[in-house]
């Protein structure tokens, strides 16, 4: 996820740090402000982002890649400490990461910090009090903070990545491509840390209300009906992104099948013919991509079988021993 | 990162302190001067000179003691990082055809454009080591608040860092002991309790917190962590800085030669 050092010229570097300081200020000053009004407030964020830190680096198995990989725990931490003060605890978090192991860099630092303690907390925060707002259980607005801060943590890098790198190819192009090949670990990544988000933010909510309450959590716990009007304003947005989407990406790339394969299969006389089942529009991308994930997940879980041969006697005894603990 | 991270000495793992000339030189000139280096990195226009700051880092650091296993670990993931760059820009970037794969072309400028690139990426964090392998954290946040950084951030760096190695092992002993109950067999199971261990390792954090506070309290704790810079500026850290600048304006020199000849 962190842009290495170097990556960046030198305008996006400065552009993107100019974006991001006045958030981490910001952070800053209401971490200071709560400190005044609570001097134990301090150590408590300090331990938060160390908890962040650690969490960041915790591995998570992915069944489709049959690997590990890490969550970005910004959607707990904007959450659990109010986006701003995530923002600048995860400017903290990754100016140590660029130095103690070398993720991401002093001049990505902008970039990174923009993208995940940034976009990313926002991202998590607003998903999380909107679904509690519309009166969804905890659990859904815990898990949709998990998964749309890191995909949109994801989405955010590949875009400034392509805008910053894309040469003369095109911006959209590049950014999907960057974005696609997000896709094998960060797709799960994102369900998971949606699954892993609910359980923290349940089992915190179940066990220390106390704590709940001092971190001001849920603010609105009480679910209030949303006006006819906000519902049309989100369906109103989410078509004009739809739209907005479907028409950027029709002028400015049409595909590998049709730009690509189609071309030079016509070239050679092969001109495609009218299919056997004609399936209109997006349809048949949709059941691929269905389609795919589906195998994968089949394919990540049960390819473990033919390297793991755990899963045999050994198990049937590890059962009977958890059993007996 | 736990079993190599956990270096006493400098923030960048087991580095060495006050015997050699970087780790004895002043943080704030090692400070300046990696800010310098990385400008020069990102404005050079040709490989030459993040190249020549790459090999000087490594000199640098196999001077000072730095084991060269340990720098290359912390460089697999940037390098892994600069091929990539360097492969997308191939085809990204140019017109002039350097090779066709199928329907995929690989252009001269997109080579030349990969290269720069991969090199900054190499040099720049070549140097960033330079820093973090040499310097303590206490020397690196009291530069922080001589060049007037916001000191709350100053102290949550400290507070975070100091709370780091604490919670891996926390996490680590919570993981050990479900793993031990099996709570790690199957990947169901392991996600839950992986849930369980990010909510446990939160409140034991909380926990800590009001702990850790009132023994600071105890200790005088007022609300400010004394991150002061105490070490005077002598004329062997402006010789030293001298020198610094004069290696840079070469490096410098050497990017735009470069871009010359080739």
């Amino acid at each position: 996820m962190h842009i290495a050092e170097g990556i960046l010229p030198l305008t996006w570097a400065a552009a993107t740090t100019a974006a991001a300081t006045p958030f981490v200020l910001g952070g800053a000053k209401e971490i200071k402000d709560r400190a005044e009004e609570d001097p134990a407030s301090k150590p408590l964020m300090g331990l938060m982002g160390a908890a962040v830190f650690v969490i960041s680096a915790l591995p998570i198995p992915v069944p489709i890649a049959g690997t590990c990989a890490h969550p970005t725990g910004v959607g707990l931490a904007a959450v659990l400490i109010k986006p701003l003060p995530a923002a600048a605890l995860t400017a903290v978090v990754l100016l140590i990461q660029a130095l103690l192991m070398a993720h991401g860099g002093l001049t990505t630092w902008g970039a990174n910090t923009l993208h995940m303690g940034v976009i990313g907390a926002f991202v998590g925060y607003g998903a999380f009090h909107g679904l509690r707002r519309v009166g969804l259980p905890l659990w859904v607005g815990a898990a949709a903070a998990g998964a749309l801060a890191d995909l949109a943590t994801y989405g955010a890098t590949a875009l400034t990545m392509a805008l910053a790198l894309h040469g003369d190819s095109p911006v959209g192009a590049v950014a999907v491509t960057i974005a696609l090949a997000f896709v094998p670990t960060q797709l799960p990544l994102a369900v998971l840390e949606a699954m892993l988000t609910a359980s923290a933010i349940g089992l915190i909510v179940e066990r220390r209300p106390d704590v709940v309450a001092r971190l001001g959590v849920l603010v609105s716990p009480e679910a209030k009906g949303v006006p006819a009007k906000v519902w049309a304003a989100m369906a109103a947005s989410f078509l004009a992104l739809l739209v907005g989407a479907s028409a950027f990406m029709a002028t400015e790339w049409a595909g590998v099948d049709e730009a690509v394969v189609e071309r030079f299969a016509a070239e050679l006389g092969r001109a495609p013919w009218t299919p056997f089942i004609n399936i209109q529009g997006d349809m048949l991308l949709f059941m691929f991509t269905v389609g795919g994930l589906l195998s994968g997940l089949a394919l990540g879980y049960l390819g473990r079988g033919f390297f793991d041969h755990r899963r045999t006697a050994p198990d049937a005894q590890g059962e009977r021993g958890g059993e007996a603990i | 990162m736990a079993e190599e991270g956990c270096g006493p000495t400098t923030l960048g793992g087991p580095g060495r302190v006050g015997v050699t000339l970087l780790a004895g030189m002043d943080a704030r000139t090692k400070v300046l001067g990696v800010a310098a280096g990385l400008l020069v990195n990102l404005a050079s226009p040709s490989a030459v000179a993040p190249l020549l700051m790459a090999s000087g880092a490594f000199g640098a650091l196999m001077a000072e003691g730095i084991p060269p296993a340990l720098v290359m670990r912390r460089l697999l993931v940037p390098w892994y990082i600069a091929a990539v760059a360097l492969s997308t820009q191939l085809f990204w970037v140019g017109h002039t055809p350097l090779l066709a794969l199928g329907p995929l072309v690989a252009h001269q400028e997109g080579l030349a454009q990969g290269i720069l690139i991969a090199s900054r990426v190499v040099g720049g964090t070549a140097l960033v080591l330079t820093l973090s392998l040499t310097t303590p954290l206490a020397e690196l946040l009291a530069t922080a608040r001589w060049f007037r950084f916001p000191p709350v951030l100053v102290e949550m760096a400290g507070l975070v860092y100091r709370y780091l190695f604490l919670f891996s092992e926390e996490a680590a002993r919570i993981q050990e002991a479900q793993v031990v109950r099996l709570g790690h067999r199957g990947w169901r199971r392991r996600i839950r309790s992986l849930g369980t261990l990010l909510g446990l390792v939160l409140l034991r954090s909380y926990d800590r917190a009001a702990t850790v506070y009132e023994a600071m309290a105890v200790r005088g704790y007022r609300g400010a962590m004394p991150w002061e810079q105490r070490r005077k500026f002598t004329a062997r850290d402006g010789k030293q800085a001298l020198l610094w600048a004069a290696a840079l304006a070469l490096t410098w020199l050497g990017g735009y030669a470069g871009a010359w000849l080739f």
